[in-house]
């Protein structure tokens, strides 16, 4: 079939061009995600836009409420060597160091990984855990959606036709956040995960000796999640026994299916030897 | 539709026709045939088919060729000068780091974007520049003392 590429200069133009060919058309940033797919037949676009070079989608912004706004077409490798991310966003550098190859890294955009929408897409657990929101414009205006809503199954997320997502903002982290990153894959590097789990945890602020956790995970459900359940447990009381019951509520946050890189079984084992491990370790690192 | 694309691959400047679905792969091997950049899994997960791309490594298999209009691409047939082979091709040589050498020119870019940004990297640093090149002989050993031995004597030529 034949396919044309367009390489838009204007979001506008970009938004058009989308909203003009529906579901024949598809965004491309990287493209590490869609050629792939193409190839196998799993996606048949007529029509490609090109969205890399988008001004209204690339840069890192500090926000006027101290956050930081992150351009869609951000690629891992920016995110890896952004000294501000290291300093105030660890979580996302140390995600961002465990996607893909150096090769993959170069080209593959935040917003191509989150629009692709894998249930285990490697920065939406950490993304989900820092309380990210995402940017869209559309031929209806613009959006501020939370990321945990942004997605609504395997491969699909709220986006309308001709809709685009342009960035995530995170609020600022708040004083003394710990964090906790793990991916379980079935080798170092370069694999996808089979278990991916985030928390960010902190004081909380309202009253010092409590404490507030985020936790969030990949490949157990059909989209990224957050284990609100445990959250609430934890905020409450984080001795042994909350630890324990936190630890059962994320098993029963989860959902995995049987695939190739693991049985739903060995999932939910990952999950609640992973999950304790990284609430004693974040807890561990709370003042 | 035919799209006119301008790219520099090896210091020439090369004028092409080329498809949208085409992709740097293909054009480096069908239409200028240079066949060292080697296709492998086509999923941008074995890093056979490494090149830089304005001095970054990718996957040529994962690049679309019509987004390299304009850009600088440097393939495994650009590296010697002559019969002088590069340091790292040199080092290859010497460390027995090449066994079936289907990833070797893959192995061999992916160790110059990491030299040409880091000079002197140390060994978990060069193992981590190579995560994206599979070497099916296990030759990672080699490989690595190779690229290590390669930035020693580069580092020894820049201080004469």
């Amino acid at each position: 079939m034949d396919l044309e590429y367009y390489e838009p200069q204007t979001l506008a133009e970009a938004m058009s061009l989308l909203d003009c060919y529906g579901t024949e058309a598809l965004a491309i940033a990287g493209g590490t995600d869609v050629i792939p797919s193409m190839r196998s037949g799993e996606l048949v676009p007529s029509h490609l836009v090109g969205i890399h070079k988008l001004r209204e989608l690339t840069g890192l912004r500090e926000t006027p409420e101290g956050g930081l706004w992150v351009g869609a077409s951000t690629t891992f490798t920016t995110l890896l060597r952004s000294l501000d991310i290291h300093r105030r966003y660890p979580l996302l550098a140390e995600m961002a160091r465990s996607m893909g190859t150096p090769q993959v890294r170069n080209v593959a955009t935040l917003g191509g990984n989150l629009c692709n929408a894998s249930p285990c897409a490697d920065s939406a657990p950490v993304l989900l855990c820092l309380d990210a929101v995402a940017w869209t414009e559309g031929p209806n205006g613009s959006r501020k959606v939370p990321l945990v809503s942004f997605f609504t199954g395997p491969g699909s997320t709220i986006l309308v036709r001709g809709e685009i997502l342009v960035g995530v903002e995170l609020p600022p982290p708040a004083v003394g956040t710990a964090g906790s990153y793990m991916k379980v894959g079935r080798n170092l590097g370069v694999d996808l995960a089979v278990v991916s789990l985030a928390i960010a945890g902190c004081q909380s602020e309202k009253n010092p000796s409590r404490h507030c956790l985020h936790i969030a995970l990949g490949a157990v459900a059909p989209t990224p999640i957050r284990a609100n359940v445990a959250e609430s447990i934890l905020a409450e009381e984080v001795d042994e026994n909350a630890i324990r019951a936190a630890i059962s509520a994320t098993v029963e946050a989860i959902s995995p299916i049987s695939d190739l890189r693991g049985t739903a079984e060995y999932r939910t084992l990952v999950v609640a030897n992973i999950a304790g491990r990284a609430i004693r370790h974040v807890l561990s690192l709370i003042p | 539709m035919k799209h006119t694309i301008a790219i520099t691959v090896n210091g020439t400047e090369e004028r092409l026709q080329v498809d949208a679905r085409q992709t740097l792969l293909e054009i480096l091997r069908e239409d200028l045939s240079l066949t060292g950049t080697k296709q492998g899994c086509g999923m941008g997960e074995c890093g056979a088919c490494t090149v830089l791309v304005d001095g970054m490594a990718v996957n040529a298999c994962l690049m679309l060729a019509i987004r390299c209009d304009g850009r600088e691409v440097l393939t495994i047939e650009g590296l010697s000068e002559g019969e002088q082979l590069h340091p790292l091709q040199q080092a290859f040589v010497e460390q027995g780091a090449i066994q079936c050498g289907f990833c070797t020119p893959g192995a061999i870019l992916s160790s110059k974007a990491l030299l040409d940004t880091n000079p002197s990297p140390d060994e978990a640093e060069v193992r981590e520049s190579l995560a994206g090149n599979l070497c099916r002989c296990t030759g990672y050993a080699k490989i690595v003392k190779a690229v290590l031995s390669a930035s020693k004597h580069q580092r020894g030529i820049a201080r004469g």
